[in-house]
C-alpha cells in the first residue's frame, strides 16, 4: 500500500469514509433544520473541531479521521461560494461579502480557538 | 406526497420537503466519496512531510472545483430537473464534502503560528505572514464565488432558464 501515508492503514481508511459520511450528513441535518443558518453553524462548529483534534496532538490516524474525515465533511466552501454566486447575479454585492466574511471569520476565530483549547488540554 | 394545490403560486422559497431515507442515503455515499477524493488529492499526493505548500495549493484546487462543479449543477438541475436523492447526493453529499471550510480555516491558522508545537518566532515574519494569510482567504473566497458563476454559466448556456 504505498499509496497510503504513515499511519494510515486500511482501519484508518474505513473510519474516514464512515466519518466523512456522518459529517456529510450532519451537515445536511444542519441545513435542514436551520435553513438560514445551518451551514454557518456546520462550518464554525467543524472548525472548532477540527482546532481541537489538532491542538490535541492525536497520535495514528485519529486526526485524518476527525479532522479530515469528519470536520473536512461537516464543513464546505462549495456551499458557500454558490451561495454568494446567487447573490452576485441579483446585484447583493454586500450580501455576498458579508456571508463570506461571517464564515471564515468566525471560521479562523473557532480554529483558533480550538487550538488553544487543544493545547491547554493536552499539557495536563 | 401532498402537493400544492393547482392553483397555487409558487412562493419565493419552496417550502421544505421532509428528508426521505434516500436523501440521506444518497448525501452520506457522497459524503464518503467526496471525503476520500479530497483526502487523497490534499493529503495523500502532495506527500505532506516535506511542505505544506503544495497540499494549500491542491486545497485550493479542490475548493475551486467544487465551487465550480456546484454551480454546473446548479445551472442544470434548474433546466432539467434531477431526482431529489441524485441531486442532494451530489451536491450536497459528494460537493459539499469534497470541499472544505476547516481545512482552510486550519491551513490559516496554522500558517500564522496557532499551532500546537508553535516556536514564538520574530514577530516581524508572523506579521507578514498574517497580512498574506489574510490576503489568501480574502481571494479564495473571491475566487470562490467566481468559480460558481463560471458553473453556473456553463451550465445555463445554450438552454433556455
Amino acid at each position: 500500500m504505498s499509496v497510503v501515508p504513515d499511519g494510515a492503514g486500511a482501519d484508518v481508511v474505513l473510519w474516514l469514509m464512515l466519518a466523512g459520511a456522518a459529517g456529510a450528513v450532519l451537515r445536511l441535518a444542519c441545513d435542514h433544520w436551520l435553513p438560514r443558518g445551518g451551514i454557518l453553524l456546520a462550518n464554525v462548529a467543524g472548525s472548532l473541531v477540527a482546532g481541537l483534534v489538532i491542538g490535541l496532538q492525536p497520535s495514528g490516524g485519529a486526526a485524518t479521521v476527525w479532522v479530515t474525515g469528519f470536520c473536512g465533511a461537516l464543513t464546505t466552501f462549495s456551499t458557500v461560494s454558490a451561495a454568494t454566486a446567487d447573490d452576485v447575479l441579483r446585484g447583493e454585492w454586500g450580501t455576498a461579502v458579508s456571508t463570506w466574511s461571517l464564515h471564515l471569520c468566525l471560521g479562523a476565530l473557532a480554529v483558533v480557538l480550538g487550538l488553544l483549547t487543544g493545547s491547554a488540554l493536552s499539557w495536563r | 406526497m401532498s402537493g400544492r394545490p393547482p392553483g397555487a403560486a409558487r412562493d419565493q422559497a419552496p417550502p421544505r420537503e421532509p428528508l426521505t431515507a434516500a436523501v440521506v442515503l444518497a448525501v452520506a455515499a457522497g459524503g464518503v466519496a467526496g471525503t476520500l477524493a479530497r483526502w487523497l488529492l490534499v493529503e495523500v499526493l502532495p506527500s505532506p512531510a516535506d511542505s505544506p505548500v503544495p497540499g494549500w495549493i491542491m486545497l485550493s484546487g479542490v475548493n475551486l472545483l467544487g465551487a465550480f462543479l456546484l454551480g454546473l449543477l446548479t445551472a442544470v438541475a434548474s433546466r432539467r430537473p434531477l431526482p431529489r436523492w441524485l441531486r442532494a447526493g451530489l451536491g450536497v453529499g459528494v460537493l459539499g464534502s469534497f470541499t472544505s471550510l476547516s481545512a482552510l480555516v486550519l491551513a490559516a491558522a496554522l500558517a500564522t503560528g496557532h499551532g500546537p508545537q508553535a516556536a514564538p518566532g520574530d514577530p516581524v515574519g508572523l506579521a507578514l505572514t498574517a497580512v498574506g494569510v489574510v490576503v489568501a482567504l480574502a481571494l479564495s473566497a473571491a475566487l470562490g464565488t467566481a468559480a460558481a458563476l463560471a458553473g453556473l454559466r456553463a451550465g445555463a448556456h445554450g438552454g433556455n432558464r
